[in-house]
């Protein structure tokens, strides 16, 4: 298997808080630590993004790597719904670390994310050069999202 | 825990899941031996849908690369002490030694299955399609059980895939039927080898003939052969009830080759005089498929029969032309032999793949002529200026492909015209030649010549009192 460094992304749907007791503060605390653990031990780098209803991640490493963890993920209950954006070799790592930060709008969510060791926003993130555009592809889909969830959410509350 | 665990049983090399026969051992055994009597067991066929496709255009690698994570999906979703199964290339089986949750199994596998995968390098996306069978009610052993989970996997398939089916009592009679079918199927194709090689009309199979009708002239320039099944006990089996079969169980190149030779040596026997009759054959998409052995029995049908080529025509559907990527068909037409699309205006084909081709013949879907003269009263006076009838859009249609083939110098043939007005507009249109029973239901063989002498006799006169 080559060096050469691949990237992924993808958009999924997010399942937390959906099926059994668990807070949802709690399981974010659990996918940041494992992921960050098995991230650091096969050389992933990148950022998850985080907001009620939505995930979206970028992952950098080998091919081998990414093939792996992307195959960890799929197998996942806590999220559906996956969209890979691409999946395609780079030149250079955009993100030097990996990390995990809350992108919704929820200012008590963003407070409580911090509390947990998350990040409290995208701005936080290391990232050089063309990361920093594609983050905020993410960032923005994911505020996209979380405006039609809104509106459908006051639908049934009027 | 199951007897699997004890045995040194080999695994499947490439997912490392047991194979069939091991299974088949273990659902006999928990079968007899059911942990929960309350909970019986339950068995789940999976199939990946149109698996071969990720074969063919990602390649064998990336293909075996989906099958382990299909594997590793499946067995991380099973509970530990139930078993997974590879059966054969893409299909699974799944045993659940307490078979209540058999159904929010199905969907969750079909969720998982249905996540996209990362292999070399490129991402996969596959569906899969679920069969239930809970015991004892859908089969109290292990061949009826897992009869059982195929028929409702047969039924998820049928009907369109990506889904899951329990089985039912209604499905075991549906396979039944189709069974005897097949059984039927079979001995008929039998039989008719038999005539071939004896010359002896035992067969089950007929060809009907029915012509094709020169607008210009009025006169028949060729005749479709229509295959008909005439079964003893059956009776006339529609091809609609038996093509797809036929094609399902990898018979229709058989069948297919019956009605070339067939139709070739009749049509040898018809009036070359004012202008040679030709005959048209339809092939499946599956026969063309077939490539070389295709070619051969088209040559091997007119050298038998003696046949001039340029008195052949091969129909074949839009989708079959964009199968053909070995360009047999063009081998078939630089014999002389002239190609038909069939049903044209249903498909995807494109202009450039119509002159790409060189077709020397396009028939227009009948849904096209149908629309003509149907009565729309109710609906003219529902539509304005800005929505055109369904009926004006089937004549707008018509101009367009007349149009089209006249451009290309291709000539189009109106198929299912029924009525004077039907024909009318057909022939404003610019359509070439029609066909439909305005002019004649298919005929027997020996009712060809009389009816082509029958309206060479009716333009003659019509042409004599202009």
């Amino acid at each position: 298997m080559s060096n050469e460094i691949y990237s992924l992304a993808y958009v999924s749907r997010s399942e937390l808080g959906k099926n059994g007791n668990e807070d949802v503060d709690t399981q974010i605390a659990s996918i940041l630590q494992s992921a960050r653990r098995n991230n650091r031990l096969c050389g992933i780098t990148g950022a998850l993004l985080f907001s009620e209803g939505w995930f979206a991640q970028i992952l950098e490493g080998t091919q081998e790597a990414i093939e792996e963890i992307f195959e960890t993920i799929q197998a996942d209950a806590r999220h559906s719904n996956v969209t890979v954006l691409h999946f395609h070799p780079v030149s250079e790592r955009s993100f030097p670390a990996w990390s995990m930060a809350y992108a919704g709008a929820n200012e008590g969510a963003r407070a409580r994310a911090a509390a947990v060791q998350v990040l409290p926003s995208a701005d936080e993130i290391a990232v050089q050069s063309m990361g920093q555009s594609f983050l905020s592809v993410l960032r923005d889909y994911i505020g996209r999202q979380e405006t039609g969830l809104g509106a459908a959410a006051g639908i049934k509350t009027s | 825990m199951s007897s699997i665990a004890h045995q040194d049983v080999e695994l499947d090399p490439l997912t490392k899941l047991v194979g069939r026969t091991a299974f088949w051992r273990c659902v006999s055994e928990t079968l007899l031996n059911p942990p929960d009597a309350a909970d019986p067991p339950a068995l789940l066929a999976v199939d990946l849908d149109r698996f071969k496709m990720v074969n063919d255009s990602a390649g064998h690698e990336t293909g075996d690369g989906v099958l382990q994570r299909v594997a590793k999906r499946i067995r991380g979703a099973v509970p530990a002490d139930d078993i997974v199964a590879r059966i054969s290339g893409d299909e699974f089986a799944i045993l659940l030694r307490r078979g209540g949750g058999a159904k929010a199994m199905a969907l969750q596998l079909l969720d998982l299955i249905g996540r996209p995968y990362a292999v070399r390098g490129q991402i996969i996306a596959i569906s899969a399609s679920v069969g239930v069978a809970i015991s004892p009610r859908d089969g109290v052993d292990a061949d009826a059980l897992m009869q059982a989970a195929n028929i409702a996997l047969h039924q998820a398939e049928v009907e369109g895939r990506n889904r899951h089916k329990s089985f039912e009592i209604s499905m075991q009679d549906r396979a039944n039927l189709r069974f005897a079918l097949e059984r039927d199927l079979r001995a008929a194709i039998a039989l008719q080898q038999v005539e071939l090689r004896l010359a002896v009309a035992t067969g089950q199979f007929v060809l009907e003939y029915q012509p094709i009708i020169h607008l210009g002239s009025e006169s028949v320039v060729g005749f479709e052969a229509l295959l008909r099944w005439q079964h003893p006990v059956r009776g006339l089996v529609g091809p609609d009830s038996f093509i797809p079969l036929a094609e399902e169980i990898g018979v229709i190149g058989q069948i297919g080759t019956w009605a070339l030779r067939c139709a070739c040596k009749a049509a040898a026997t018809w009036p070359t005089i004012p202008r040679p009759i030709f005959v048209s054959v339809n092939a499946s998409p599956l026969q063309v498929r077939e490539g070389q052995g295709f070619v051969k029995a088209v040559a091997d049908a007119l050298s038998e029969s003696g046949l001039a080529p340029d008195r052949l025509a091969i129909e074949i559907t839009e989708s079959a032309v964009l199968e053909d990527s070995g360009q047999f068909l063009r081998t078939i037409r630089d014999m002389g032999v002239a190609l038909c699309v069939d049903d044209f205006g249903t498909g995807f084909s494109s202009l450039s793949q119509l002159s790409q081709f060189s077709f020397d013949r396009i028939k227009i879907d009948r849904s096209f002529v149908r629309e003509i003269g149907k009565p729309t009263a109710a609906l003219a006076l529902l539509q304005n200026a800005n929505s055109p009838s369904k009926r004006s859009q089937a004549a707008w249609m018509l101009r367009a492909i007349a149009g089209l083939g006249s451009g290309l110098g291709i000539t189009t043939v109106a198929e299912g015209v029924e009525t004077h007005e039907q024909e009318n507009v057909v022939r404003m249109a610019g359509v070439t030649e029609a066909q439909g029973f305005l002019y004649a239901k298919p005929v027997a063989e020996n009712m060809v010549t009389q009816l082509v002498e029958t309206f060479g006799a009716q333009s003659r006169s019509q042409g004599a009192s202009a």
